[in-house]
């Protein structure tokens, strides 16, 4: 279901990026923020609101040119290369990348064409996606018709159809019910035990803390801090406390 | 007022509207903008009012009763196209309905509320142009024209109510997402239908002697035929005059639509709310099978998006088409005025001009659809197609429905005046191409609700008037360059300034080329 292994240049990381910085008039966002994201990882940018967290994503997915500094998906520069790079990536925000006019088989049709993908291929996958996400027989109706959950659900097929190797969502689980949000999770540990990754922004400490491997603390633009959960308890001096009062004690800290 | 009473609802229904209107805009520029209003609609009337003054006498003649009921002719369609557009709002848009439908207020009363929002809609909107009549008159002593005022309220009454009955009519018939579409079309076809009236007589018997139908109709309207001045028929113009029993008649005709209206239709109200939430939750089924993907090229993929898109929005649709109705005087005269009707004018000349203005003015539109109104530019930014393939099928998207639309006309033009046709073809070309490059360089994205809402689709207002003003500046300049006026430099100039300006603009406001991504 979630496609072939993944490939490219060996030794890469699956995500660089190397002094990104952006700034907004005389606001810092992101503030020279150097991370490295491994294949097969789920990683989990946390930090506050207006952090910077998804100004980071939004640049290492191309909607955003860094004032300096450079992202790398798998080795590809997204400045320098950026359909490359662009191309083994998926980028799945807070609300869906949807048209509300087009039906799910349009949009699929749709975003398999923008990556490329020719009919056949497209069509087999927009048909397996369809069916594993229980939206088959919702396949024929306009998306403004669906619901948060099935938009949702959908905007993931619409990420995972031209099988990327990295993919990137920003707060993933919003507005979902139990049940789609345990689908997603279910959807998001499939990708990476398939060897691919992902990199997600959550205010759900919970889903950081079962879900990730490494975590990101984002403050004011600046990573604060990285590393296993138990990395993150002995750095806060919080041994045996939940993600949330790590955070809490880290982000508090400046 | 007792809350929960049908002027309690109203004066809710009438604050709501009018937040609607001015929450964007500062209450300044309502006031200069109504100002600027006032004056305009003043002058353009006071001239025409001049011109009749020989027949406002005191008293007045009985034939001016033909002068409102041709006003009447004229406000009723123009009350009819709002009445439609506001019902479609009421039903569809539903905004508060929920909270309203959930209360313990009777659908009656709710129904009433929106019903005479919708009136009130329609007498703001027509009394914008008809009501300076009445403080005219004041002024030219004939305050006879006060009669203005009844005369409004009741085209507001009674087209508000058919407006409400059509678009009810049509859920019940076709189902709520036809009829969506059909009414806002109709409604945009208002314009049509009075064109079609004006070219009745011309369509209908070219072959019957034109002396003999005047005769014919001169009968009809000469003291002591059925349509004379004195006749009944033309008691609801009478109004205009404040004629008591008239005003009384017409009020009271009105009031009763009205009411019969919001007595046998509240019911239909509240069942056409639930058949277009019903249709919103169900969508489009169809018979169960596989799926099936079409191969395409990333262009035509783009564009396909983009037409569909834009065929599945009923309101942009009509607002388009609307547009378009505006071809079809020009295709008229084209395809069958005769020689004599045209003697004098320079008819090639006036078709490339009118040519340009429209198909400028509609590529701007579509173009606003395509660029300001791309609802997912994130999707497309973050897929590895180049930004310059995006934004050559945003541009194409544009323009290739305006060529397919001009290409008959042109080609008609071509027939009748080879040169003016080749004057046609170059500034057709230029407008259309002119119209979306503005846009694209202007990157304020709008919610595609308010893209046909001036004072919420222009973002910069400096921008907005550039991109209104650059179809009108190339028509000048094909009429320039037609009549070989020296002038003609200074347009080309001026033409070519506005994408200028707009592009410097752009910059200067620090806006990045739309669609572009990283």
């Amino acid at each position: 279901m979630l496609g072939r292994a993944v490939s490219g240049q060996a030794g890469h990381a699956a995500l660089e990026t190397d002094g990104l910085t952006k700034r907004f008039g005389s606001k810092v966002a992101v503030d020279d923020l150097t991370l490295q994201v491994q294949r097969g990882e789920l990683y989990a940018l946390l930090g506050p609101n207006g952090a910077g967290k998804t100004t980071t994503l939004r640049m290492v997915a191309g909607l955003l040119r860094p004032d300096n500094g450079d992202a790398r998906i798998l080795g590809t520069s997204v400045l320098r290369e950026p359909e490359q790079a662009k191309r083994r990536l998926a980028f799945l925000p807070d609300e869906p990348l949807l048209y509300g006019k087009l039906n799910a088989v349009e949009y699929l049709e749709f975003v398999a064409g923008l990556w490329g993908m020719r009919a056949g291929e497209a069509q087999e996958r927009a048909t397996d996606l369809l069916k594993w996400l229980e939206l088959w027989g919702n396949r024929h109706d306009r998306v403004e018709t669906f619901s948060r959950g099935m938009k949702q659900k959908l905007g993931l097929a619409g990420g995972l159809i031209h099988d990327p190797d990295v993919m990137i969502l920003d707060e993933p689980l919003t507005g979902l019910d139990a049940a789609a949000a345990r689908s997603v999770k279910d959807l998001l540990t499939d990708f990476v035990a398939s060897g691919k990754t992902v990199i997600l922004t959550t205010h759900i400490m919970e889903i950081a803390e079962r879900m990730a491997e490494r975590i990101g603390i984002i403050s004011q633009g600046r990573l604060i801090a990285e590393g296993t959960l138990e990395e993150l308890r002995a750095r806060s001096g919080s041994q045996g406390g939940t993600l949330e009062s790590v955070f809490l004690e880290l982000v508090g800290e400046r | 007022m007792r809350a929960g009473s049908l002027p309690w609802l109203l004066r809710h229904e009438l604050k709501v509207r009018w937040r609607e209107v001015t929450s964007e805009t500062r209450t300044a520029t309502i006031v200069l903008l109504g100002l600027v209003v006032v004056f305009v609609t003043h002058t353009i009337l006071w001239q025409l009012l001049s011109a009749l003054r020989p027949v406002l006498t005191s008293p007045l003649p009985p034939e001016s009763v033909f002068l409102a009921a041709a006003l009447l002719a004229l406000m009723v369609p123009f009350g009819l196209t709002v009445g439609i557009n506001h019902s479609v709002a009421a039903l569809f848009d539903r905004g508060d309905m929920d909270l309203l439908v959930s209360s313990p207020i009777a659908s009656r009363t709710i129904f009433a509320a929106k019903l005479l929002g919708v009136a009130a809609a329609v007498f703001v909107t027509i009394g914008v142009f008809v009501l300076p009549v009445a403080s005219l008159g004041l002024m030219m002593g004939t305050p006879q024209l006060l009669g203005v005022i009844p005369l409004l309220l009741a085209v507001s009454l009674v087209t508000a109510s058919l407006g409400m009955l059509l678009t009810l009519g049509l859920v019940r018939l076709i189902g709520p997402r036809r009829a969506r579409t059909t009414s806002q079309v109709l409604a945009a076809a208002g314009g049509l239908v009075l064109f079609l009236l004006s070219q009745l007589p011309a369509l209908l018997g070219s072959e019957v002697d034109l002396s003999e139908r005047v005769t014919r109709w001169v009968t009809y309207f000469a003291p002591g035929g059925p349509l004379a001045a004195d006749s009944t028929v033309w008691l609801p113009a009478r109004t205009l005059f404040l004629d008591p029993l008239g005003t009384v008649v017409t009020l009271a005709t009105s009031g009763l639509v009205a009411w019969g209206a919001s007595v046998t239709l509240h019911r239909a109200f509240v069942n056409g709310l639930g058949q277009v939430e019903a249709s919103a939750r169900q969508g489009a089924r169809r018979a169960d099978g596989g799926l099936h993907i079409a191969q395409r090229g990333l262009l035509s993929l783009l564009l396909f998006k983009e037409w569909k898109l834009m065929l599945r929005d009923p309101f942009q649709l009509s607002q388009t088409l609307l547009q378009v109705v505006y071809l079809l005087p020009v295709a008229y005269i084209v395809f069958f005025a005769d020689d004599a009707s045209l003697s004098g004018i320079d008819l090639g000349l006036a078709l490339s001009v009118m040519l340009v203005v429209v198909s400028g003015t509609l590529a701007g539109s579509l173009a606003r659809i395509a660029i300001a109104g791309e609802e997912m530019p994130d999707l497309v930014a973050s897929s590895p197609v180049h930004h310059t393939l995006v934004r050559r099928s945003k541009l194409l998207a544009a323009i290739l429905p305006v060529w397919a639309l001009c290409l008959p006309l042109l080609v008609g033009l071509a027939l009748l005046d080879p040169a003016r046709a080749a004057l046609a073809v170059l500034f057709v070309a230029l407008a259309t191409l002119t119209a979306p490059v503005i846009r694209l360089m202007n990157p304020v994205r709008t919610r595609r609700q308010d893209l046909f809402r001036r004072n919420k689709a222009l973002g910069d207002p400096v921008l907005g008037i550039i991109e209104a003003f650059s179809p009108m500046a190339w028509a000048a300049t094909a009429y320039l360059v037609g009549s070989a006026n020296s002038w003609a430099v200074v347009a080309i100039v001026g033409s070519i300034a506005l994408p200028v300006v707009s592009y410097q603009r752009a910059r200067l406001k620090g806006y990045a080329p739309v669609l572009s991504g990283a």
